[in-house]
């Protein structure tokens, strides 16, 4: 039992992970078939976590619901909800009339607005924070107008703020996003080689 | 007087705000609307694909993201049959399905050559994201069976023609930030990259456009509105630029009054400390 707890699946990991890696170094047919198999398994997976979620969404607010917390009344809504596009779905699927009504008309306009919410926090936000407290503040807004008046009429009467905005873009922001960007992969790189070795032990339930 | 200009009622803030959104919308103004080179090259990546030319046209966004993707989804497909590309468009995010059938439905309407099957195909929702474009790469046919509207693909005749994700010329990917379809989709030889994507996901994609892995990249509602004036055919993106110019202009004035206030609030209590 303790095998198959603690070592099974690191062996299966290690598995699949050198068949995945091994194809693009050795150009072998039939591994590059099992290894689109292996990739086609992770797909229907996938898709199953789908499913996973909305277990986790309905044990969450039913949980709610059931402690009769203050927030309860949003924990049904949300429950009624999916319960409202699961059924419809299912019944009609998602080509159906009455689910393309509920998307286009329910869904749509209701995440629409939610995101144009931000439109008042972005200024509420701009006018608050951005406050000449200290030089890295000052910076920080500093470029964000820069950003602003790059983009359509303002560049057109101050022609000297793209060329800046063009500079701070490509030289400080890229600097800054490619050191981001090759640090999370290495980062992953190193997390993924742990896992594959058994090294990382976290996602089996227990500690390293 | 001034000082209140640091605490002023977020309320009347908002106000104004709606007040500057709302008036061009109903009055346009007419802003002028400069084409930057980067949106230039971009029209020139997609004018540079010969009639026939396949193309992945992938739709990754949600209605919250419509208000900027949407209008960048009508120009860019506009172009892509304005050049005759045969497509395929697919999408790999819960929710987008609805704009890829929008526009496919868009296309078959606007552009008579264009023929379900022969040579526009619409793929349905893959779960997975980065292992489904991984998928994509090393088995685009094993991966779909069916279309998004549940048909059969192998009775398509474009399906036919296709033997994997190396037939294709381009994938122009319309997304709200992800670089998880750029790994797998450039491990595709030959295979030229080109993205739209939201204004705040742009600082992500950037350096990626800037480094030649992209030889396509607009983003946000003047990416848009660019486009749809390089394609000749403006639409709400450039009836919105005068909305977002008004905004951007309330929310720099906002700044500087905040700043004006803050700065002469302070200048008062150093005062007073330096009294007692």
């Amino acid at each position: 039992m303790q095998f198959v707890k603690s070592k099974l699946p690191v062996v299966v990991t290690f598995g699949a992970a050198f068949i995945i890696v091994a194809q693009y170094y050795f150009n072998i047919p039939a591994w590059k078939t099992l290894a689109a198999e292996f990739l086609r398994w992770n797909v229907i997976i996938a898709a199953f976590a789908l499913a996973l979620g909305i277990g986790g969404i309905v044990k969450l607010h039913w949980g709610r619901i059931s402690r009769r917390q203050p927030t309860a009344v949003y924990s049904a809504a949300t429950l009624i909800t999916l319960a409202i596009f699961l059924f419809v779905g299912l019944y009609e699927t998602t080509r159906g009339k009455t689910y393309t009504w509920l998307y286009d008309f329910i869904y749509n306009p209701v995440a629409a607005t939610s995101y144009a919410t931000t439109f008042f926090f972005i200024t509420s936000a701009a006018y608050r924070a951005f406050r000449i407290k200290n030089s890295y503040a000052a910076v920080l807004m500093i470029s964000a107008i820069l950003m602003m008046l790059q983009v359509g009429v303002f560049s057109v009467y101050l022609p000297v703020a793209p060329k800046i905005a063009a500079w701070v873009w490509n030289i400080p922001t890229t600097a800054g996003m490619r050191a981001v960007t090759i640090g999370a992969a290495l980062s992953v790189v190193g997390n993924a080689f742990r896992v594959i070795t058994g090294l990382e032990r976290g996602h089996l339930g227990g500690g390293e | 007087m001034i000082k209140k200009l640091s605490d002023i009622d977020v309320r009347w803030l908002y106000l104004i705000m709606v007040i500057f959104a709302i008036y061009p919308l109903l009055r346009p103004i007419g802003l002028p609307l400069p084409i930057t080179d980067r949106a230039r090259n971009s029209f020139a990546a997609i004018d540079a694909l010969r009639p026939g030319d396949l193309v992945f046209f992938g739709i990754d966004y949600s209605p919250t993201q419509e208000a900027e993707m949407w209008p960048q989804t009508l120009a860019i497909g506009h172009h892509l049959a304005q050049r005759g590309v045969k497509m395929v468009m697919l999408n790999m995010i819960e929710g987008a399905y609805r704009y890829e059938e929008r526009i496919r439905d868009f296309i078959l309407s606007e552009y008579p050559n264009y023929q379900y099957g022969v040579n526009i195909i619409a793929l349905p929702f893959t779960a997975g994201r980065e292992a489904a474009f991984n998928s994509i790469v090393a088995d685009l046919k094993g991966l779909y069976q069916v279309d998004l509207a549940g048909a059969a693909l192998n009775t398509l005749p474009l399906w036919n023609e296709i033997t994997g994700a190396g037939d294709f010329d381009m994938y122009v990917e319309l997304a709200d930030a992800p670089d998880w379809w750029l790994r797998p989709m450039s491990q595709v030889p030959g295979l030229k990259l080109w993205n739209g994507t939201v204004a705040s996901g742009a600082s992500t994609m950037a350096p990626l456009y800037q480094s030649g892995q992209m030889v396509g990249f607009i983003y946000g509602m003047a990416g848009a509105a660019e486009y749809e004036a390089l394609v000749k055919k403006p639409g709400s993106a450039a009836a919105a630029m005068d909305t977002q110019s008004m905004g951007h202009a309330l929310i720099i004035l906002f700044v500087i009054l905040g700043n004006i206030g803050y700065i002469v609030q302070r200048n008062a209590e150093a005062k007073a400390k330096g009294r007692k």
